[in-house]
């Protein structure tokens, strides 16, 4: 594969691979480690597998629920309520109030559509390579994300109209 | 509905997520680096151990096979019979019963007698018959069983 270093998978892949680990543990600092044992993963055994990109995204989700095994956490809807996030999943430099409302929304979705949508928007997989991250059918995959998508437009909508309200 | 979903899908892919910090590239780099190291030394010692794998099969072999040729040819040699000796009609042998069988009780006798004959010429012959004559007298005592 064309510049098959590590450093170009991370740097195409690693804001993804974090906000996708940031679905399922409650800090940044978690979400790190959680990549950081993926991706030593992902490369040890990226050779074996026909579909890379996808197989760095399941390594990335495996590993978070290892560790929330491991932990014995609660799930990720308790985690949120327990210790609530005010670290910003997207880069500062966007507008502050639609990027808070945006990181509001994502953590309303339940995670089994909330990661989709990080694979599909800025993973930049396709539906196969999702299903076959998450073990379904990629018709399943196309239907959870647009099931987030109407859920994310209405909460976002929602906000919007009560902003306006105010 | 779809234009909806164009624009939020839009507006969502503006959005960058933020970088990993530098420790986490630091940590993968350190980690890498003391696996590579370990993954060269593995690959090395594949082939390596194949090829003695191979030689070791290809050395019992050729010790192993001499002694099979060995043990084949050695029983032919020791059990083999002139077929002069084996069909001579004067002889025993299962061949010469086997023919005097399948002709008659007659030559059954005559041949059992030619061999007592050859066997002790000092001894006095007495004739023997193989097996009794089947006589009216004789199915009459089988139907009364």
């Amino acid at each position: 594969m064309a510049g098959d270093d590590w450093q170009t998978w991370f740097d195409r892949h690693g804001p993804a691979l974090v906000l996708l680990a940031r679905q399922y543990v409650c800090s940044r600092a978690d979400a790190e480690d959680v990549v950081q044992e993926a991706f030593i993963r992902f490369w040890r055994s990226r050779e074996r597998v026909a579909e890379p990109a996808a197989y760095l995204f399941s390594c990335v989700r495996g590993c978070a629920l290892d560790w929330q095994r491991s932990r014995q956490r609660r799930t990720h809807r308790e985690e949120q309520v327990a210790r609530p996030e005010t670290e910003s999943l997207f880069a500062k430099a966007e507008q502050n109030e639609r990027r808070a409302a945006i990181d509001a929304a994502l953590h309303e979705l339940p995670v089994e559509q909330a990661e989709i949508v990080v694979m599909k928007i800025w993973g930049r997989l396709s539906f196969p390579e999702i299903a076959q991250a998450l073990e379904i059918s990629p018709n399943t995959a196309a239907s959870r994300y647009r099931y987030a998508l109407a859920k994310l437009r209405e909460v976002l909508h929602e906000e919007h109209s009560g902003g306006a309200k105010l | 509905m779809n234009d909806d979903f164009d624009a939020l899908e839009s507006e969502l892919a503006s959005l960058t997520p933020a970088a990993p910090s530098s420790q986490l590239r630091g940590r993968i780099a350190e980690q890498l680096a003391a696996i590579a190291p370990v993954d060269r030394k593995h690959t090395w010692r594949l082939p390596l151990a194949i090829t003695a794998a191979v030689a070791l099969a290809a050395s019992l072999l050729v010790m192993l096979l001499p002694q099979n040729s060995t043990t084949f040819v050695a029983p032919a040699q020791e059990f083999a019979t002139p077929p002069a000796q084996a069909f001579d009609p004067a002889l025993p042998s299962v061949w010469s019963y086997h023919r005097a069988l399948t002709g008659s009780s007659a030559a059954l006798d005559s041949l059992l007698n030619q061999h007592a004959a050859t066997r002790s010429s000092d001894e006095p012959l007495s004739p023997t018959t193989a097996f009794r004559s089947f006589t009216s007298a004789n199915q009459a005592a089988l139907g009364e069983l």
